[in-house]
């Protein structure tokens, strides 16, 4: 159930961008308006028992810094466009998506300074399933929800589809190409250490070393010992599934 | 050690608040979905990162590691793990795991992380760098290595001295070497130390939090013009001198730091300045930050210029002089004019159309220390070489004062 204020925005109009609202400025955002009066700018006005105040409230709790001392005061709802591109069998395509950007005002300061200077107060959402949109080329920005395990499968297709279509990564450095000479290489199969002949594809781990007591590498060692720091387990898992050995 | 990054097909990061010991999230750690979820009418609603770099530039884990700067810098693509998804980054562009299909480009400093690129990038990169803890005080310039011997491939090469950028110009390395001095503090606590082991004059010689910025930039069109009989010398370890000129043709890699001493000797115009105390709070990513700010007064009467000189020390580290107008304190150091220069930008690409450049330095021991710098800008008015402010008042102002005359500076 939605409160009378709530449903009085068009939100399927926004997704879909043929919603037009009040431009702030030539090219920015464009604030949305309330249905029954084109010229008034939507509010948020906290109702108990609807389901979209319910789901306002809650984006402050999850996505707003804990213990910020900066408040919201007000609340609007802008449409946000983003350039995104989809992926086809025969490479990528340009798309522009519109989402809906939950836009919080904060006690002190202006709000187009606070958001330049601090991600977290503007709290985007787009949906989660296909709105039929064929005729609008702005179309809903599709949000996936981030699993509690990654994806590896599509971790890999992301490199796949870098190796093959983008010619500017695949290129780069290609002056500086040879490989260092004193690099050694782990087999994440056989867990063996060796210098590689030639240039093989492989990935590199970067992090912190922490305060972790573990014995530095016997610079001699030619396999890995057995129990390793998570991290470093846990890239060589990574690393296998992105095909790369 | 930057060669390992630069050669791998992609480079897994570790980017939260974790350690070596607690594992990869979404791997071996579950991950906690912090996503909103909603309805509205028949639509379901979810919430997503808009500028997935927050995740990472936010928390005070890997991007505010010293040695991890050289280690995205030269990856060619990134596989990011941070406290809430992974972000997978190239060249085109980052994909988000909240994001169905997305490939997008964002605004960010780490967009900028590609090869070959323009000489500005340098100071952008120290601008960085500086913002980021080091377990090991010392190793200030070994991690930062990589990126500076990057930039002494290109042609020119973009030379380096105890970290301070040297593009080449007509002017050979002088000009270079000179902006490179004008570098500030941008964010500094109550407490500033000296790095031991590093000079002064370089943004090296200073201990985190002080963040160093480039505030003013060249751009095609700019115009320098050096001091009256500045001249700059280096002192190698054996204790000769060496010119700016036979430092350019001795071989690059000559410019290694343990050939030279910290010692610089600056001949220039200089003069006494007196200074007034000017607070400034500001906030950095959440915190209280104090800046040492002074202003420059001109004379017995209670006017300053309007730019302030930004002290790398608190004000109350300088000499003391005497107590002025309205009661207010003054101190003392010594100016060195170092040049004056026409059409620069500022690091947001704003035009600045003259700036004059005054290093502030003070007496320790035997030598003298960097601890301010004082860059004091000018707009152009239409048809005029020089607004009249620099004509009229600026210059008689710097060349009528008493202790203005050319002077010897060891600096360290």
């Amino acid at each position: 159930m939605l409160c009378t204020n709530c449903s009085d925005i068009d939100l399927i109009a926004i997704l879909k961008g043929n919603h037009e609202g009040i431009p702030l400025r030539k090219g920015h955002q464009v604030w949305v308006t309330r249905c029954s009066d084109p010229t008034t700018i939507w509010t948020w006005d906290s109702q108990s028992g609807c389901e979209f105040c319910e789901f306002i409230s809650a984006t402050k709790v999850n996505l707003l810094p804990r213990n910020d001392p900066l408040q919201p005061r007000y609340l609007q709802l802008d449409r946000g466009k983003s350039l995104m591109r989809v992926y086809t069998k025969s490479g990528s395509v340009a798309k522009l998506s519109s989402h809906v950007n939950i836009f919080y005002d904060l006690e002190d300061g202006k709000p187009e300074y606070q958001v330049a200077s601090q991600p977290g107060l503007i709290i985007p959402f787009g949906v989660s399933a296909e709105i039929e949109t064929p005729e609008f080329q702005p179309s809903p920005l599709r949000v996936n929800e981030v699993p509690t395990w990654l994806d590896f499968s599509a971790t890999r297709r992301h490199l796949q589809n870098c190796l093959t279509h983008h010619s500017s990564c695949n290129q780069q450095k290609e002056t500086f190409s040879s490989q260092p000479s004193r690099l050694r290489v782990i087999d994440c199969h056989t867990r063996a250490i060796f210098r590689p002949s030639g240039n093989i594809p492989y990935a590199a781990l970067s992090y912190r070393w922490g305060k972790s007591n573990s014995e530095s590498l016997d610079q001699q060692a030619d396999m890995l010992p057995v129990r390793l720091p998570s991290t470093v387990e846990d890239a060589i898992r990574v690393t296998q599934s992105l095909g790369i050995r | 050690m930057h060669l390992i990054y630069r050669s791998a097909q992609i480079t897994i990061i570790s980017a939260g608040d974790a350690d070596a010991t607690s594992g990869l999230l979404g791997v071996s750690i579950p991950r906690e979905n912090v996503q909103t979820k909603g309805q509205y009418n028949e639509l379901n609603l979810v919430t997503f990162s808009p500028w997935p770099w927050a995740l990472i530039y936010y928390t005070e884990g890997w991007f505010r590691r010293g040695w991890t700067l050289q280690e995205g810098y030269f990856s060619r693509r990134r596989l990011i793990f941070t406290e809430k998804q992974v972000l997978f980054d190239c060249d085109e562009g980052v994909i988000s795991e909240d994001l169905q299909h997305s490939q997008i480009r964002y605004h960010s400093e780490l967009e900028k992380w590609q090869p070959n690129v323009d000489g500005e990038m340098i100071y952008d990169l120290i601008e960085s760098y500086t913002e980021r803890v080091l377990t090991y005080d010392v190793d200030i310039l070994n991690a930062f290595d990589g990126i500076l011997g990057e930039f002494e491939q290109q042609t020119p090469p973009i030379r380096s001295y105890w970290g301070i950028p040297l593009p080449f110009d007509t002017s050979g390395y002088l000009n270079g070497l000179l902006i490179g001095l004008c570098w500030r503090h941008d964010i500094q606590d109550e407490k500033v130390n000296r790095r031991s082991g590093f000079p002064s004059y370089s943004w090296a010689g200073w201990l985190h939090n002080p963040d160093a910025v480039y505030p003013i930039r060249k751009t095609p069109n700019t115009t320098l013009v050096v001091a009256k009989n500045l001249a700059i010398l280096l002192e190698k370890q054996d204790g000769l001198l060496q010119s700016l000129g036979d430092f350019e043709k001795a071989s690059p890699n000559s410019s290694q730091r343990h050939h030279y001493s910290q010692r610089i000797h600056i001949s220039a115009p200089s003069f006494k300045i007196m200074l007034r105390k000017r607070p400034v709070v500001g906030r950095h990513l959440g915190r209280v930050v104090h800046g040492h700010d002074a202003s420059v007064v001109r004379g017995g009467h209670d006017v300053c210029w309007s730019e302030m000189a930004r002290l790398d020390i608190p004000f109350e580290c300088l000499e003391y002089s005497h107590v002025g107008p309205n009661a207010t304190e003054i101190r003392i150091c010594y100016a060195i004019y170092l040049f004056r220069a026409y059409e620069m930008k500022d690091r947001y690409d704003e035009p600045m159309d003259t700036v004059f450049a005054f290093l502030l330095v003070s007496k320790v021991g035997w030598d003298w220390e960097r601890v301010g710098l004082w860059l004091q800008p000018f707009e152009a008015e239409a048809g005029a070489e020089d607004p009249p402010v620099i004509t009229y008042m600026f210059v008689p102002w710097l060349s009528s004062s008493f202790s203005y005359k050319t002077r010897d500076f060891w600096i360290t």
